[in-house]
């Protein structure tokens, strides 16, 4: 009775332990809609409003949720304190997203984009959001892919393990 | 008023200015790259440096570093956000504060596009006088009517200072006004709130050219009075005509030294009736000096 308890808690726990895993994959795709959902928020804010770059960020992390509203808000406070350079802004809100488990590629797109933001009128800007919408996008179609590849891999790979390792203990 | 200016500096310039402690006679503060700060009060310049205030030639020297930071921090990093005032040349401020820019045209089929390399920054301070328009307003203001008025005056003779305290006279005395602030400095709007007084019952179209401004203010603000300075395109005229037809008095401003130039320019032809009486102004007592009241009916 008690080996079928233990057995049963072990596939368990190594089917938590994948679940666990899978939702790593299942994270990265929705941060990165998030993003693109954001960025053409700010598109919105700069083409149709010309709304100062701090208040369309604020703006912009009050309808979002997650870190990237979080790095909205980190960016926009940063300037609004005016003691660091747009871009000294930009790259210390991109650690939210470090910390978040944004992959290196990400913040690296993200980051060139800091160094043209607000810095030229508002046709220039629009070309480098539709540019940086690109990537964004692409490399969120492929995190989709990889997401529903490598969900179904851990979620499986979780309790077969644990059903191995219930095998071989027996 | 100063804490607000110098929050808008770059932090090199703003440490260095607040080593300044007399701010009331200060006019302009002078900013160009690798050249020294320039502070002009009425009747004299000097400089500023590690020690406090000093000889233009021992000034602090600007970098092009400083004037693109300051730059970034008064356009709130959005440069975008005021492409139509920097391609009019000047920024405002919080606090009224007026900025005019120096750099390189990037023209467009023609026209100024924008400017690019900002090589330089004046900023000339904001400056309300309330009460500037005592002497006047006996003129401006009896029997309980607005009398339509054109003041004449070269520059810096202190005319949007009047028109702004005239403003703020006539709300007081219950007249519904509305300002066409083409150039943001009667009312000197930023983010469309006035950081000067120009009175409780006042409109202000900001950063409007005056025939489309005087046309919505007509049609929509039921004005009693409009105010509006520098006077001088040909279009002007037109508007002005408008504005009798709707029975709404004018109080404006255009450079000049007399009448009898002024009335001979393209839009007096067309817009002259529109005034009862012309106050031509000087700066031989001190701004706001007035030479002469002239009733033209």
């Amino acid at each position: 009775m008690l080996r079928w308890i233990g057995a049963c808690i072990i596939i368990l726990a190594c089917g938590m332990a994948g679940v666990i895993m899978a939702r790593s994959y299942t994270l990265r795709p929705k941060y990165l809609q998030d993003l693109v959902t954001a960025v053409q928020l700010l598109a919105t804010e700069i083409n149709y409003t010309r709304t100062s770059l701090p208040d369309a960020c604020l703006s912009i992390s009050n309808q979002l949720t997650g870190p990237v509203a979080q790095f909205f808000n980190v960016f926009a406070t940063q300037l609004l304190e005016r003691n660091l350079t747009a871009t000294e802004a930009w790259s210390q809100a991109l650690q939210v997203l470090v910390d978040a488990g944004f992959l290196k590629q990400d913040v690296e797109n993200l980051s060139q984009f800091g160094n043209v933001l607000g810095r030229s009128d508002a046709e220039d800007q629009l070309k480098h959001i539709a540019l940086l919408q690109n990537r964004l996008e692409s490399t969120s179609r492929q995190a989709e892919q990889e997401r529903d590849k490598m969900v179904r891999l851990w979620n499986y790979l979780g309790f077969c393990v644990g059903a191995l390792v219930v095998l071989m203990l027996i | 008023m100063t804490k607000s200016l110098l929050q808008q500096l770059a932090p090199n310039l703003r440490s260095l200015l607040s080593l300044v402690s007399k701010w009331d006679q200060i006019e302009e503060i002078r900013l160009r790259a690798n050249q020294p700060v320039v502070i002009k009060e009425r009747a004299q310049e000097y400089g500023i440096c590690l020690k406090g205030i000093c000889p233009i030639d021992d000034s602090y020297r600007v970098t092009k570093e400083d004037i693109s930071r300051t730059l970034e921090i008064m356009t709130a990093n959005s440069w975008y956000a005021l492409e139509e005032e920097i391609r009019a040349g000047y920024l405002t401020l919080a606090g009224g504060h007026r900025v005019g820019l120096s750099g390189k045209a990037v023209m467009d089929q023609g026209k100024v596009k924008t400017l690019k390399h900002i090589n330089g920054l004046n900023i000339r301070l904001a400056r309300e006088v309330i009460g500037a328009a005592d002497r006047i307003m006996p003129y401006i203001y009896h029997n309980n009517r607005v009398v339509s008025t054109l003041i004449i005056s070269p520059p810096g003779c202190g005319k949007t200072t009047l028109l702004r305290d005239i403003c703020r006279q006539l709300s007081l005395r219950g007249v519904d006004i509305v300002v066409i602030d083409e150039r943001s400095e009667i009312a000197a709007c930023y983010k469309g709130i006035p950081q000067l007084d120009v009175g409780i019952r006042t409109y202000v179209i900001d950063g409007c050219p005056k025939a489309a401004g005087i046309s919505m203010a007509l049609r929509g603000l039921a004005p009693q009075v409009i105010v509006t300075d520098e006077i001088g395109h040909p279009e002007d005229g037109l508007a002005l005509q408008d504005v009798i037809r709707a029975g709404v008095q004018v109080i404006a401003s255009c450079h000049g030294h007399d009448w009898d130039s002024v009335r001979k320019r393209k839009w007096a032809s067309q817009g002259d009736t529109a005034f009862s009486q012309v106050i031509i102004l000087s700066r031989r007592n001190g701004p706001g000096t007035v030479e002469q009241v002239l009733k033209l009916d």
